[in-house]
């Protein structure tokens, strides 16, 4: 079974996504040697293009990344979900998609790149409510301005336009220009609400910047940037391998094997397409394969040493679970047309809800105004309401122009009931079992929900909205996280504000898995962040041992 | 992007500027700032002397080659790659014992002009001194002046150049230099003369345009039969320049051609990239109205001579044609990278940019493929070679960018056989017919670019 040749390096590192390729690219430039195993396959650009192009429902946007066997993504976001599997009383609120190939799920992000408010990593202390992070955003303030130089971050000046979190330099590129319908809609909130509209921070690319081209608003951000305008992990892969990392694609890590004293981790073994097992060595190790799959492979990892999964004494790998689970509304403006669907898909948010006192008892959100192409939408819309011929043409025309789409990130808490175990009737073909979710809301995620629905009703009634269209239940939003939790006590966590495992010392983690609580902004910035605060630890340890 | 180090033994026997491109941005931005003098205390008449030789380094444009990626302005150490090893420019900031602060103006003059280092040394004519050697006394003390008080020390060695033999024999180019035509100096005030003179003087002497569009002979010197009649410089190929309308650019006007000496651009015909991208950039864009003018009216008027392959002028082919209906296969698995066919290439990697029918967009910050010298040339050279490595031009404060596509490429990383049927695709949908590349020539070109 086992190969003869016993790969090794100094830092081993499961997953090529954000996390795991930037940590390689900096320590591969710090002359440490990688070794990056990625489950899924190297990939490229054009044939994800192609695969867009020929798809005929554009709106999927999974529907361009068909997985291969050996590491399966999710397909879609329905249920039952043929991977994926979810259940609980909002089992349909946690049917997360993530790729799984070189590069990871950045690949069809929308390049929102946040940070986290202060009072995100101290929820507990500021309102009582879910947990403090074992880190403070001022050690984490540095960290992230590498991950936006290092992925290339635009956003306004905070003279300008304060954003909450506190900037030591500024964005490396100029926020994006607002698109024509947001800025109906931001002369709307301004002019009749006490709210505000604030520019997205993106990576995205306002001028050519690290060799790529500027955004030319292609629109299709989700599922697939044409022009490699956007940042994707798949570029950070390839500075990695250029600074001398060796990345091994096809790589599915099914073990973490540790000493006899159970206290380091000594090697993983993987699986290649043909169930061929090989085994890799190295002095430290990071688990950065996304929030469902880390916590997977720890559990799947169990032996007689840690019957419960490796790094888990503490009973908490894949509980915990958390998303920004939110609130989807569509319908059509009364007013003047909006013209939606020019420009990259998000370049604004409300950011009125973000913080505030009532965090004692509801959780804060942020609202997109999304402004994607809405023909599709409206096709479906003007043929249900039976028109034929040159009035059908006329009311796709100026229903896709007067389609607004709203949705909301709302926050969670973490809550051990919500736990990710191991399937245990579906397996993949190399016989890993399937990853299962239960999910039940959290009722401070509920009342926020509730007031977003109300936020929203308000909004359709100013831009004297009909046709609505709320999305069922809830809108998963795909930012699992909590599944490896972060805290200061080794009882009720998994790793330390190092993100470092309590159970083995070099064993680290990098995902939104860590995060203890969620917060509103988009997951990859903190994600970003986080992993290069690793590579920092490691450099220090391993360049000064 | 240090993207075009390996120009072929030829050119850089002849001298050429080319090395200037792998200039980071970032030394750009200091090298288009050079140091001026302090507002002090010198006569008017010295002030003047130095604001001239400052214009006439940009115009010369010294400091392509004589500053390295993210280094200090004219402190060399360029490594401009051969077969036969690397040249690497030398520092000529006036630090006396690492540059050239201890020269006098007459051992200056002998550098500039006759290619002859203050030790005796013959320079390699990667220096143009056969072009400098065009200039007038009175601009060869400007520059002097202008390098010995403006220009920072910089206390910097650079590495040494070790080439391999012959080439290693410096004294060789006593033998060369014997043979090789030389510019005659001009006389008087250069900046009295007239339109055409002033334009010839900025070409030859200053701009040097014939080391890369004037073809060599045996011995590697211009052939002056054939004055900027296009030559091939292993990688890009500098093209027919002269007044013939069919193979030159005489169906140009005056303002087309100050147009792209000051932009690097002209809607619906041209765009600069890679060498001349450079030479736009650290020159020609920072030259006054008049002397654009004047450079364009001796262009303009230098002799037509045919093109052995371009008979039709190269920007003024093709219109615009959609892609055929290749959308009919459903989504392929991420593993599959097979290589694709040339509309589908052209689809996932042009059509986003240049259009589904290669028009471009209506301001032409991404410009149409019909219409476009580059397309419409009979050498694909340039089309190979503006995808492999792109287009990143910044002049008169517009950034013109095109991804490369070479193994380098964080957007898409195209293999010689995609490249060869991308290009055919393009040619003939756009240009002048199947250009028929073969992956082969691809990869000659690929490796001439590194």
């Amino acid at each position: 079974m086992s190969s003869e040749q016993t790969l090794s390096a100094d830092v081993v590192i499961v997953g090529s996504g954000v996390a795991g390729a930037s940590i390689a690219n900096e320590l591969a430039r710090a002359g440490i040697s990688v070794i990056v195993l990625e489950a899924g396959p190297r990939v490229d650009r054009q044939h994800f293009v192609e695969n867009f192009r020929t798809l005929e429902n554009k709106p999927s946007y999974q529907g361009p990344f068909p997985s291969v066997p050996w590491a399966v993504h999710p397909p879609n976001q329905m249920t039952p979900n043929a991977y994926l599997h979810t259940t609980g009383p909002d089992a349909e609120a946690y049917q997360q998609v993530y790729l799984r190939m070189m590069g990871g799920t950045t690949w069809h992000w929308a390049g929102c790149a946040w940070r986290y408010l202060p009072s995100d990593f101290e929820l507990k202390t500021r309102y009582g409510q879910g947990r403090d992070w074992a880190l403070k955003y001022d050690d984490l303030e540095p960290f992230y301005y590498q991950a936006e130089v290092m992925m290339g971050v635009c956003g306004p000046d905070p003279a300008k336009e304060d954003l909450g979190s506190p900037r030591k330099q500024p964005y490396p590129m100029e926020a994006l220009p607002i698109s024509y319908a947001a800025q109906q809609f931001r002369k709307l909130i301004d002019e009749k609400t006490p709210w505000r509209v604030v520019h997205e921070p993106q990576a995205r690319n306002t001028r050519p910047y690290d060799a790529r081209p500027t955004c030319e608003g292609h629109n299709n951000c989700m599922p697939i940037c044409p022009i490699g305008a956007m940042y994707n992990g798949s570029y950070s892969v390839y500075h990695a391998e250029a600074a001398g990392a060796k990345f091994i694609p096809n790589a599915v890590v099914y073990k973490i094997e540790r000493d006899s004293a159970n206290k380091r981790v000594t090697g993983v073994q993987y699986y290649d397409p043909d169930k061929q097992s090989h085994r890799v060595t190295g002095k430290y190790f990071v688990i950065a394969a996304h929030c469902i799959e880390t916590a997977k492979l720890l559990l799947v990892s169990a032996d007689e040493q840690s019957p419960e999964g490796v790094a888990n004494s503490s009973g908490h790998v894949g509980r915990n679970m958390m998303d920004h689970t939110g609130v989807q509304v569509t319908f059509i403006s009364g007013d003047k047309a909006l013209w939606p669907g020019r420009g990259p898909l998000l370049t604004n948010v409300i950011d009125s809800f973000r913080d505030g006192d009532w965090r004692n008892e509801r959780g804060a959100y942020l609202v997109h105004m999304v402004d994607d192409n809405q023909v599709d939408l409206a096709t479906q819309l003007a043929i249900s309401k039976g028109y034929v011929g040159r009035e059908l043409e006329e009311q796709i025309r100026y229903l896709a122009s007067h389609t607004v789409r709203l949705f909301s990130h709302n926050e969670a808490l973490p809550d051990p009931e919500n736990r990710l175990t191991l399937s245990k009737t579906q397996k993949d073909v190399l016989g890993i079992p399937h990853p299962e979710v239960y999910y039940k809301l959290p009722e401070y995620t509920v009342k926020s929900c509730d007031h977003t629905r109300s936020v929203f009703r308000e909004l359709i009634g100013l831009m004297h909205g009909t046709d609505e269209q709320w999305t069922p239940g809830y809108f998963p939003q795909d930012h699992p996280s909590g599944s490896t939790i972060m805290g200061t006590d080794p009882k009720t966590s998994v790793v330390d504000g190092h993100c470092r495992t309590h159970d083995h010392e070099n064993l680290f983690i990098a995902s939104s898995s860590v995060f203890s609580t969620v917060g509103t902004g988009n997951i990859t910035l903190t994600v970003a962040a986080l992993a290069l605060r690793v590579a920092d630890t490691l450099k220090k340890e391993l360049l000064h041992a | 992007m240090p993207d075009f180090k390996n120009i072929l033994w030829s050119a850089l026997i002849a001298g050429t500027a080319l090395g200037s491109l792998a200039l980071a941005p970032a030394a750009l931005a200091q090298s288009s700032a050079p140091v001026q003098p302090a507002p002090s205390t010198r006569p008017e008449g010295v002030e003047a002397e130095l604001a001239r030789g400052a214009y006439l380094a940009t115009a010369a444009d010294c400091v392509a080659c004589h500053t390295m990626p993210g280094g200090k302005p004219f402190a060399g150490g360029l490594k401009i790659a051969t077969p036969m090893g690397n040249v690497v420019s030398t520092n000529i900031t006036p630090d006396p014992v690492h540059g050239i602060g201890s020269y006098t103006e007459a051992e200056f003059e002998n550098a500039v002009r006759h290619g002859v280092r203050k030790d005796g040394a013959h320079l390699y004519p990667v220096m143009p001194y056969v072009s400098y050697a065009g200039m007038t006394d009175q601009d060869v003390k400007a520059l002097y002046e202008w390098f010995m008080h403006s220009v920072k020390p910089v206390p910097q060695d650079t590495e040494k150049t070790r080439l391999a033999f012959p080439a290693s024999m410096r004294s060789a180019m006593v033998a060369w230099n014997f043979m090789a035509r030389k510019e005659q100096p001009e006389t008087g005030d250069s900046s009295t003369y007239d339109t055409v003179r002033r334009g010839q003087y900025l070409a030859n002497a200053l701009g040097h345009c014939g080391t890369c569009h004037t073809p060599r002979n045996a011995l590697m010197s211009e052939k002056h039969d054939q004055y900027l009649a296009g030559a091939s410089l292993g990688s890009w190929y500098a093209p027919n320049i002269t007044s013939s309308k069919t193979g030159g650019i005489g169906n140009w006007s005056g303002d087309d051609l100050v147009t792209y000496l000051r932009t690097g651009r002209i809607k619906s015909r041209a765009q600069a990239a890679g060498p001349m991208a450079e030479v736009v950039e650290h020159s020609t864009s920072h030259l006054t109205d008049a002397d654009l003018h004047a450079l364009a009216t001796f262009i303009k008027q230098v002799a037509p001579i045919e093109d052995k392959l371009d008979h039709t002028p190269r920007d003024a082919v093709g219109k615009a044609a959609d892609v055929p209906d290749i959308r009919t296969r459903g989504p392929q698995r991420i593993d599959d990278l097979t290589e694709m066919d040339g509309p589908r290439l052209y689809d996932a990697n042009c059509a986003a940019c240049h259009g589904q029918d290669g028009a471009g967009v209506q301001d032409h910050y991404v410009p149409s493929l019909f219409a476009n010298s580059t397309v419409g040339a009979g050498r694909p050279d340039n089309l190979v070679m503006t995808i492999l490595k792109g287009v990143d031009r910044t002049a008169s404060g517009a950034h013109a960018f095109m991804p490369g596509f070479d193994g380098q490429s964080d957007v898409q990383r195209l293999s010689d056989t995609e490249i060869a049927r991308l290009v055919n695709y393009v040619t003939a949908t756009f240009g002048t017919g199947d250009h028929h590349v073969t992956p082969e020539q691809v990869n000659t070109l690929r490796k001439a670019a590194h």
